[in-house]
């Protein structure tokens, strides 16, 4: 009896230290996680060409003569611009 | 100008106001409270508003606070001149894509249950509310709930705006892209009002000059959520039951009323361009409008465009 518990004993200790190995084997030549410095990209809002309005009427595009400013958010008046963009 | 930031009904208040500072800060208390106590009216979050109550009552008659009443009396006729595309007794289609609690609740959720079981569409039609005008009295058939989402802020709005305008030379009241403008700030002919790109928001694709009057923005990228692995918005087509499936992202209603701006806005995003001569026919073209469509593309009608100017800044 006491002879098993001894080769179960060292059986655990080859086994784990085994797994041990294999485990950092893998960890080592695995792919490594990306930087923060690789990652941190900064996504600048471009602003789109500004389309031409088109008249509806069918899809006959007729203009309606509308002009359209480049787009800003900063006011120019004395108080702030309202914006309305669904809620 | 003064301005005031809060927020309520789920979304951003802002209030603007020219005059004395003493007299605009009692304004927007007074401002402020009534937005508060007509959102507790309005909601279907809350179960002690008046509309909850009325929901309840579904089958039997209801007296009605007055506001409640008129509200529902233009929302009666704005459901004919919509066509039905305007219908606020779609309440049980938008609790079973999801939206059954405060879109800021629904915000902190990464998707919310399919209800398979239920049918779209099966509700009784909106044309079936009776209202009493003498008595204050309004019936729903049973199995009606309704939501006054696309009305009550617009109303909330101008009501605002005009209790603000006891305090003011000028003033705006912007709930969410809906907002009322009284009168017009000192050495200005109109106010510039911005137009949101509706995928990026913080973009502004035009700003208009418009009149005094109302401005109101519906849009299918705002309130937006994930219904099992199903993308939703809160623009109920009433003909399927179902998310509006729209030929434009949003629509931009400039009218002399913020509850009609955000009737039709909402109408006309979901009709599209195939019914928005027909609704703007049968509502007199007392708008103007602006849609933009998925590749922000920005149409309207010619004529009534002309009575809006764009901004010269």
């Amino acid at each position: 009896m006491k002879i098993i518990k001894t080769a179960l004993h060292y059986w655990f200790a080859i086994v784990s230290l085994f797994s041990f190995l294999a485990g950092w084997g893998m960890l080592a030549h695995s792919l490594k996680p990306i930087q923060p410095s690789q990652t941190t990209t900064v996504n600048t809002a471009s602003l789109p060409a500004l389309p031409p309005i088109q008249a509806f009427g069918g899809g006959s595009g007729n203009g309606s003569g509308l002009n359209f400013v480049a787009p800003r958010t900063q006011s120019g008046f004395g108080f702030p611009i309202l914006r309305t963009g669904g809620s | 100008m003064e301005t005031f930031h809060f927020r309520a009904m789920n979304t951003d208040i802002l209030l603007a106001a020219q005059g004395t500072p003493a007299r605009i800060a009692e304004g927007f208390e007074e401002a402020q409270q009534f937005i508060q106590a007509s959102e507790g009216r309005f909601s279907r979050f809350s179960e002690e508003s008046e509309l909850s109550g009325l929901n309840r009552s579904a089958g039997r008659p209801f007296q009605a606070s007055p506001d409640l009443f008129s509200v529902l009396a233009l929302a009666q006729r704005f459901f004919h001149q919509t066509r039905g595309l305007f219908d606020p007794s779609i309440l049980p289609d938008l609790r079973r894509v999801g939206y059954d609690r405060s879109m800021d609740l629904l915000r902190q959720q990464s998707a919310v249950p399919l209800f398979e079981s239920l049918l779209a569409g099966e509700h009784p039609s909106f044309s079936e509310m009776e209202l009493d005008e003498t008595r204050g009295m309004i019936l729903l058939p049973p199995g009606m709930a309704l939501d006054l989402g696309g009305i009550a802020k617009g109303w909330i709005a101008e009501q605002t705006a005009l209790i603000l305008s006891e305090f003011s030379s000028a003033c705006a009241v912007n709930a969410g892209g809906d907002m009322f403008l009284v009168g017009l700030p000192d050495g200005e002919e109109q106010w510039p009002v911005a137009i949101e790109d509706p995928l990026q928001p913080e973009i502004t694709l035009t700003t208009l000059k418009v009149d005094p009057g109302a401005v109101a923005t519906s849009a299918v990228t705002k309130r937006v959520w994930k219904q099992g692995k199903k993308q939703r918005h809160h623009l109920i087509d009433p003909r399927t039951g179902e998310p509006a499936v729209t030929d434009w992202l949003s629509v931009t209603v400039i009218a002399p009323h913020a509850y009609e701006a955000e009737v039709f806005a909402k109408a006309l995003l979901i009709g599209g361009p195939q019914e928005s001569e027909e609704i703007a026919r049968k509502c007199g073209a007392r708008f103007s409008y602006l849609a933009i469509d998925h590749d922000r593309k920005i149409w309207g009608p010619q004529k009534s465009l002309e009575s809006c100017s764009v901004a010269s800044l």
